[in-house]
């Protein structure tokens, strides 16, 4: 099958003045058209870092990056791409309509189209009621389904969540898990970085955990962990990783 | 292009939501106040005072607002986290820098054609005898201002802290309005490298002197040279774009 993010030896490096500091150091990742993969790792390890190169927000970095077949820098790549940030900022004088309609015309969706994707992207995150209310008395949960429901606007082939999961409560949880899960069984290809192990052992098809710029591990959830001699949970299995206290 | 006006609307947006329209409505009504106090004064001549005060107001009043909100355009974009889900989109930078810079171009323009219309309603009401196409001049360079007010805003913001930018903005309009044409006859007397390098700064400072045809509204002189006028047209295009390139290039390279 195609991979959709094709990454090998990219290393990202941070100066400030005399300092650099080295956020990525030769990484290798592929992501194959239509699987879920969870990307973990602790904070710092280079997991935003990844997203934004992907995103081509990180305009130099050494390595070769291949999104969909294109250089992650140029605006076409991101034409078929939906992101949703980790921290969900949006203009707080604006509905999620208005918002909406801003990205759909930044997506170039014409006009008559626009109506109906929006009423579609809002139903399906739970937020159509809403939409025209101002996002200032929105709570973070809400801003967290608005941050979904305009990375799902241009009906993306892939789908980057950078802690999709954060603030929302149990059932909106359970609802975003399902979402993501159906627009697996549509074909699409989601990335997703988050902290929610259990999440990711629930939904995820292949992981990646990296530390400190570095994967140290990747591979589908269940045969990761049935290397392991006694029985582990894939959150045990992280932290073991990550705390050193085995390899 | 509908990248573009789709980051402008937004900023029009903004200053309606944020009710910053309101210190608009203020000075619009400072204007309109000083206006109909003519009589008030009861003085002789008044009406030379009335034009020259009313337009120096309008420009000042669309002058702020030109670099309050050019300023804030991209920092505040970058404070707030919203930038990224914004270049994530299919919008390149040089779009995101058109597309703030014709949002602030926009309101201040807006601003500045409500108050010269004010203007310029008073000024007919009072049988001033100013010529239409002076008028239609000082307009069309009003907004020639606004446009290069807001390139120079836009710039600064992304190299210093947001009323760092406004200050330097306000300090360089001022300084250039004041001292431009002393600085221009000290260069031609003086010699040398410093002669040199003094003209090659002259020429690359905004000249915002250029726009301020109000001594000819004031005394109702004739207007602006057709070629001189469109020369100054041309003038504002081209270091608009200039700078906006220039603003294009120093995020270009940037980590959000």
């Amino acid at each position: 099958m195609e991979n959709y993010i094709e990454i090998s030896k990219l290393s990202v490096n941070y100066a400030s003045g005399k300092n650099h500091f080295t956020a990525l150091s030769e990484i290798n990742l592929n992501v194959k058209r239509g699987e879920i993969f969870g990307f973990l790792g602790p904070n710092g390890a280079g997991k935003t870092t990844t997203i934004k190169t992907i995103l081509g927000m990180i305009p130099e970095y050494r390595g070769n990056v291949r999104i969909l077949k294109h250089d992650p820098r140029s605006a076409s790549a991101r034409q078929r791409i939906g992101y949703m940030p980790e921290i969900a900022n949006y203009y707080w004088y604006l509905t999620p309509n208005e918002l909406m309609k801003m990205y759909g015309r930044i997506f170039g969706i014409s006009s008559k189209e626009l109506p109906e994707k929006i009423n579609h992207v809002l139903d399906l995150v739970g937020l159509n009621e809403s939409k025209n209310r101002l996002m200032k008395i929105f709570s973070k949960g809400m801003m967290q389904k608005v941050s979904f429901a305009q990375s799902l606007l241009n009906d993306p082939e892939l789908l980057i969540l950078d802690e999709p999961t954060t603030g929302l409560d149990p059932i909106a949880r359970l609802k975003m898990r399902n979402v993501i899960k159906s627009l697996k069984n549509m074909g699409k290809t989601i990335f997703f970085s988050s902290h929610e192990l259990s999440e990711v052992e629930m939904i995820c098809d292949e992981i990646a955990i990296i530390k400190k710029g570095k994967i140290i591990t990747s591979g589908r959830p269940d045969k990761l962990l049935s290397e392991k001699k006694e029985k582990e949970t894939l959150e045990s299995y992280f932290i073991n990783l990550i705390e050193g206290r085995e390899r | 292009m509908k990248q573009i006006f789709a980051i402008a609307i937004n900023c029009l947006k903004e200053l309606w939501r944020k009710k910053d329209i309101y210190t608009f409505l203020v000075l619009f009504f400072i204007l309109f106040i000083f206006l109909i106090s003519e009589n008030f004064f009861g003085i002789r001549d008044i009406s030379r005072y009335t034009k020259d005060i009313g337009f120096t107001i309008a420009l000042l009043f669309s002058l702020i607002i030109a670099v309050t909100f050019s300023v804030k355009q991209i920092p505040s974009e970058v404070e707030f986290k919203t930038i990224y889900a914004l270049l994530a989109k299919p919008l390149t930078r040089f779009q995101l820098i058109i597309g703030k810079f014709l949002g602030s171009f926009f309101t201040s323009s807006s601003a500045f054609s409500a108050l010269f219309a004010l203007f310029a309603i008073f000024v007919y009401i009072k049988g001033e005898g100013v010529a239409p196409i002076l008028l239609a001049q000082s307009y069309i360079l009003g907004l020639c201002l606004m446009s290069v007010l807001c390139s120079v805003s836009t710039l600064l913001s992304l190299f210093f802290t947001t009323s760092g930018a406004a200050t330097l903005s306000f300090i360089i309009y001022f300084g250039i309005t004041w001292f431009s044409d002393m600085l221009r006859n000290t260069l031609l007397d003086s010699g040398g490298i410093t002669k040199i390098l003094g003209l090659i700064f002259y020429y690359l400072i905004p000249h915002y002197e250029f726009y301020d045809i109000k001594i000819r509204l004031v005394h109702s002189w004739e207007p602006l040279p057709t070629t001189i006028f469109l020369l100054i047209i041309v003038y504002s295009l081209v270091y608009t774009y200039t700078l906006l390139f220039l603003s294009y290039l120093g995020i270009k390279r940037r980590v959000f």
